[in-house]
């Protein structure tokens, strides 16, 4: 599903697709990382919580909206059809 | 093991648009004490949103602007602007330090004449002052600044009622070579409109012209155009000598001077592009200086610059209230202060800056007020590190204009404070109440039941 994204540890994001790049935050790269790796969206709010400090509904606003933001920038494939 | 600090989850697409050389850059600025008072403590104890103003600058800028001026020139007064910012704390520091008052109104006569300014320390200017208050100004001996014709007559009616003459200026405008060329104040120089009126006012058995007053503009850039104006002044008092004998007592050249607010049309921000106050003061007293005066007496140089005296002591406080991502993907904050009470957003892109920055990815955000109205915008785009709601800005410089065009509208207009220079913190107007909104209204008889 993320094939043609190149995330680098510090933040840098290529897609190969269009040559946009793009910086993300540590976070940003934690959560773009589990999903490169096949962790379900579903889980990524979870995920958040076990590795930092944050409550449970920061950790759900901020997983769907940072969803909704790589939509938004059309890095899902699903944008590209 | 323990969890890691956490920072909202940001991505943000790199786009090379123009390059700005200019500017200091607004990243991971932050803005956590005012005069040495930390903006927390503010918050806590005045609430939010919040009006700051900062004695120290407003002190520290009004001595600076007249001695550039006072430097270059043997008879100089300041005459601080009522309109850019009346509240009463704010005009006592100007006139305790040595400042005049400059009134556009009725109401802003009055309000100089109830801080105790006596009449002969009040310019009076603008299109229309009513028969009371001209009378009023003559009685007390303001200098009264003629805006036109129908003006001018109904002076010398007051003055013939009086049973003595009454000394009276004229406003001159004129091309300046700036835009918008201010022509609706005042008589022509250009087309000799101002030459007439002045030798009117010289044949006149009840009026004497005393002095010559013009204001070019708002936030001008060039200080080039107030030589060109104070030239003009000087030109149009040589003829008018050579014709009646007429000398002047002062010249006023009004204000208009910028301050350090950056337009939104602005490319490079007034902290760059604003000049300095002395280039100002160098184009106009070197104008005055090189200018031959009838009989050798320099008139005094008055000035009424508002903006560049007290935009910069003025901050608004805020508080986030909410985070959002716009259908385009664009970060949104709503915050608790919007244009009703910061007027200026129409004209600036203010600073907007967080108290306190917790790290985390900056990003172009649009700064939404708390109206229900869509032009509702404190800024249109502006960088920002991830905030929470709770978390404070601080707006600036705010201190022209807002506390005086600001609207009751929706929402209550919040508190006014003043930092003193030892750090003091007073209320110099407290946040509006209901009964500041209703109570001047009545409800008919007939309508006062409720079902």
């Amino acid at each position: 599903m993320f094939a043609h994204l190149a995330l680098s540890e510090n933040g840098f994001l290529f897609d190969q697709r269009t040559g946009y790049s793009f910086s993300l935050s540590r976070t940003g790269v934690f959560l773009l990382r589990r999903l490169l790796d096949g962790t379900p969206p579903e889980q990524l709010a979870a995920a958040l919580r076990e590795t930092f400090e944050v409550d449970e509904q920061t950790a759900e606003r901020d997983a769907i909206q940072f969803l909704s933001r790589l939509k938004d920038l059309r890095l899902t494939e699903e944008e590209d059809r | 093991m323990s969890k890691l600090p956490y920072e909202r989850p940001t991505v943000v697409k790199h786009t090379s648009g123009l390059a700005n050389k200019f500017g200091r850059g607004s990243s991971r600025r932050t803005v956590p004490r005012i005069d040495g008072v930390a903006v927390s403590s503010l918050i806590e104890q005045y609430g939010s949103p919040l009006f700051v103003f900062s004695e120290h600058t407003l002190r520290m800028r009004y001595r600076e602007v007249h001695r550039a001026f006072s430097m270059r020139y043997p008879k100089v007064q300041l005459a601080w602007s009522y309109k850019t910012n009346y509240l009463d704390a704010i005009c006592r520091i100007y006139h305790q330090e040595g400042s005049f008052a400059e009134v556009v109104s009725e109401m802003e006569y009055e309000m100089a004449r109830r801080l105790g300014v006596p009449g002969e320390r009040i310019l009076f200017n603008g299109p229309y002052k009513p028969s009371d208050a001209l009378r009023r100004a003559f009685e007390e001996g303001a200098k009264v600044h003629l805006d036109h014709y129908d003006e001018l007559y109904e002076a010398e009616r007051i003055a013939r009622s009086l049973g003595r003459k009454v000394a009276v200026a004229i406003r001159v405008n004129m091309d300046t070579g700036i835009y918008p060329r201010w022509d609706r104040f005042g008589f022509n120089f250009d087309s000799g409109e101002a030459l007439d009126a002045a030798r009117r006012i010289a044949a006149s058995e009840h009026l004497v012209l005393t002095g010559l007053h013009c204001h070019i503009g708002t936030f001008i850039l060039e200080p080039e155009a107030y030589r060109k104006a104070a030239t003009n002044l000087a030109t149009l008092a040589r003829e008018l000598h050579k014709d009646s004998g007429t000398t002047l007592d002062y010249v006023d050249l009004g204000g208009g001077f910028a301050s350090r607010a950056t337009l939104h049309e602005q490319y490079a921000p007034g902290t760059d592009s604003t000049p300095p106050i002395d280039e100002y003061a160098e184009a106009i007293t070197s104008a005055l200086l090189a200018a031959s005066w009838p009989g050798g007496k320099m008139p005094t140089l008055y000035l009424e610059t508002g903006r560049a005296l007290v935009d910069e002591a003025g901050f608004l406080v805020t508080r986030v209230v909410g985070n959002k991502r716009l259908p385009g993907g664009a970060r949104a904050l709503v915050v608790d202060a919007g244009v009703s009470a910061l007027f200026t957003s129409f004209w600036y892109r203010h600073d907007v800056l967080p108290v306190e920055d917790r790290g985390g990815m900056l990003e172009e955000t649009v700064v939404y007020g708390p109206l229900c109205m869509n032009i509702d915008v404190v800024r249109p785009s502006v960088l920002l590190p991830p905030l929470e709601p709770g978390d404070a800005l601080v707006v600036r410089p705010v201190g022209a204009y807002n506390v005086t065009q600001w609207m009751q509208f929706i929402r209550y207009r919040p508190p006014v404070l003043l930092v003193g220079e030892d750090g003091q913190t007073d209320v110099i107007r407290r946040g509006e109440r209901i009964e500041d909104i209703k109570g001047p209204e009545e409800l008919p008889a007939r309508l006062k039941a409720e079902q």
